[in-house]
């Protein structure tokens, strides 16, 4: 038994007992757990008084003793008569207990002490430290720690990942030797940063953008200094490209604004202030009908507006009109921008002036046309010349003279042709073609122009298949224009050939024609754009043929303006087949 | 003889139909002005007059009017000349007897003017 023991006996023996008086709790109990003393303190751990506990067992009598780790600590300290020391927590009181207990001859004396503060206390240094880690470790920022002189110290994962390094590859060493120095020469102090950028070089010795802050830390009374930065090289670069994209807008001639879905200008480009001669302040907020010409019907618009609102580009001529008063002529792209769900948030507009070019386009049309004209007054009196002479020789002998005169006449044809070609061009461009629609027998047509064809033509032949009796309303000049330009093209553009197919098929309310020849054919790149003006086929050997490139685009557009379509299938070396189709009723 | 008038401002036209229609028995009169020689053609009281649309300095259509209006011409069919096809829808409408586009035919000219004449 030690002394502690006795002592406790012999002073809670007495009348006063200081035992009551101190921090910890003091049981005695008997071997068989019987409580024989207990002090005033236990009230503050148990909750009852000294007077009822004394005299009850500890194990019975005390909810929750009953097996737990204190009574088993308790039982080995009895049997085997030595001091214990043990913390412990009690789960039925959820307090943390710091417990002595020495034997002695009749039993155990029990000091208990409250540790739960100190517990808790320890328990959250842990904590936090186990939280910092987790946190430094798992971040995706680059975290390091340097001290005052900028030796690194701590390097987080994120650090390693991103430049390349391995911590104990840095650890020690100075930052400077891996930061570009002249981005940290604008800083005032390495040590002080606030969303700073700057270059760190990767351990491959590519430069990688940070963007950091710096501060400092007091630690067991050191100085450190902590940096957190985040790899900001792909937002450069996207900026940068955002930056180029953005000097492109403001350089470019074209005049570009955003609005609204409801039309509000949002932004307008500096060519969009030149052209317009509008302030950017001027516009903003306004809908861009404020350069509206008036020139327009308001189907136009309508039409343009139901484009843009279903999702879709409207491309289009429109006529504007400047502050000044003065009205241009536009190549107008409006596109509407969506967000990731495909909703529409903004529209987007882009406009080239092409005032210049369609007045160019205006002086040429009116060149052609006059020039046209100049060209038919001395025509005609070549054309009655040379049929004056045909007659005058008519019944000669002179056979040389004959043959002469016919050429003659031929070339003032295909003159005739092409003047008349050259006028319809500037009619089509600006719009100046009339009809004169009148019934007539389509198939009755082809077979006189395939005779006349064949009776000047000996190269090839010419095949009409399907009925050929269809009665239609059209502009029957004009339509034997487009068959005798099919017709010609078919010949012209298949050399080696020795026939020409055409046929005729009923639709329902139409009637197509084609007309097909195996020449040299188109390559489909080509395919669309030979109904445009003066645009001409090649073959592959780059033989030219004769003509301007008018025939085509004439056509065409002579059964566009008769509300029929024409289209063209063809295969490089093999052929082509033209068709067009024309509504029987006009 | 059957006389025909034709107004042009281009001499070589001229030149050429006269010489063609003298050579099929018409007797032709021809004038690069329009409105100063309607009195002359109400003189001469040709069987038809040949007028180009297009003169310089007159609008050949303003010529035409001005043949229907006075007393002494009315009568007279007109065949407009013009480079313009489409003119032909314009000569219909106001009533003229004949249209020629050019460049045209020896035999169309003569078919035009046997048409009017013979009318």
């Amino acid at each position: 038994m030690t002394e502690i023991s006795k002592s406790i006996i012999r002073l809670s023996t007495g009348e006063i007992s200081i035992l009551d008086n101190i921090d910890e709790a003091v049981f005695v109990i008997n071997k068989n757990f019987k409580i024989i003393y207990v002090n005033r303190k236990i009230k503050d751990f148990l909750g009852v008084d000294k007077e009822f506990i004394l005299n009850k067992n500890l194990v019975k009598n005390i909810y929750g003793l009953k097996n737990n780790i204190f009574y088993k600590k308790f039982k080995i300290a009895l049997a085997e008569s030595k001091p214990i020391k043990f913390a412990a927590r009690d789960k039925v009181r959820n307090r943390w207990f710091g417990v002595k207990a020495y034997p002695f001859q009749k039993g155990l004396a029990i000091f208990v002490s409250d540790i739960t503060k100190r517990k808790i206390l320890d328990n959250n240094i842990k904590e936090n430290e186990k939280r910092f880690r987790l946190i430094t470790e798992n971040a995706k920022d680059l975290i390091s720690i340097t001290d005052k002189h900028g030796n690194y110290v701590y390097l987080n994962p994120s650090f390693e990942k991103t430049l390349g390094y391995k911590a104990e590859m840095l650890l020690g060493t100075n930052l400077m030797n891996i930061v570009n120095r002249s981005d940290f020469s604008r800083l005032d102090d390495w040590r002080k940063m606030e969303d700073f950028q700057y270059r760190v070089k990767r351990v491959d010795g590519e430069w990688v953008w940070l963007e950091s802050n710096r501060f400092k830390i007091r630690w067991q009374n050191r100085s450190f200094y902590v940096g957190i930065g985040r790899d900001v090289t792909e937002r450069r670069i996207a900026r940068e490209e955002l930056q180029k994209l953005y000097s492109a807008v403001e350089q470019t001639l074209d005049g570009i604004f955003i609005t609204t879905l409801n039309g509000q200008i949002l932004y307008v480009n500096p060519a969009f202030e030149k052209i317009t001669g509008y302030s950017e302040k001027e516009v903003l907020g306004k809908n861009p009908n404020i350069i509206k010409s008036g020139k327009h019907k308001k189907a136009y618009f309508s039409k343009m507006w139901k484009t843009i609102n279903r999702g879709k580009t409207f491309r289009g001529v429109v006529i504007n009109k400047k502050k000044n008063g003065e009205l241009f002529y536009t190549d107008h792209t409006i596109t509407p921008v969506k967000d990731e769900h495909g909703n529409i948030t903004y529209f987007v507009g882009i406009w080239k002036d092409i005032t210049s070019h369609i007045e160019e386009e205006k002086r040429k049309d009116e060149f052609i046309s006059i020039a046209s004209h100049e060209l038919k007054t001395p025509i005609t009196t070549v054309k009655v010349f040379t049929q004056l002479l045909q007659k005058m020789f008519k019944d000669s002998d002179n056979v040389e003279v004959n043959k002469y005169l016919d050429r003659m006449g031929y070339q003032v044809d295909k003159l005739t042709n092409l003047v008349r070609d050259l006028l319809d061009v500037s009619r089509l461009q600006s719009g100046k073609l009339e009809l004169r629609k009148e019934k007539f027998d389509i198939g009755k047509l082809i077979k006189e122009i395939a005779e006349n064809f064949e009776a000047t033509n000996n190269t090839h032949k010419i095949f009409i298949e399907g009925k050929p009796r269809k009665m239609i309303k059209a502009d029957k000049d004009r339509i034997e224009q487009v068959i005798i330009n099919l017709i010609s093209n078919a010949i012209k553009y298949s050399p080696d050939a020795k026939k020409v197919e055409i046929k005729v098929e009923s639709e329902k309310n139409d009637i197509i024609i084609s007309v097909k020849d195996f020449g040299v054919g188109i390559a489909q790149e080509y395919l669309n754009k030979i109904f445009g003006r003066f645009y001409r086929v090649y073959d592959t050997r780059d033989k030219t043929f004769p003509g301007l490139g008018m025939g085509l685009y004439i056509s065409y557009e002579i059964i566009e303006r008769h509300k029929g379509k024409m289209w063209v299938e063809s295969k490089k070396d093999e052929g082509s087949t033209f068709y067009f189709s024309l509504p029987y009723l006009g | 003889m059957t006389k025909i008038v034709i107004i042009d401002d281009n001499e070589a036209i001229l030149e050429a139909v006269k010489i063609a229609l003298d050579g099929f028995g018409y007797e032709v009169l021809t004038s690069t002005k329009g409105e100063m020689f309607i009195p002359t053609i109400a003189r001469i009281q040709p069987a038809v007059v040949l007028l180009d649309l297009l003169l310089s300095g007159e609008d050949g259509g303003e010529v035409a009017k001005a043949l229907r209006k006075n007393n002494d011409t009315k009568n007279i069919p007109i065949i407009l000349i013009s480079a313009d096809p489409s003119a032909e829808k314009i000569a219909k409408d106001s009533g003229i007897e004949g249209f020629l586009s050019k460049p045209f035919d020896l035999d169309r000219l003569l078919a035009v003017v046997d048409d009017c004449v013979c009318n």
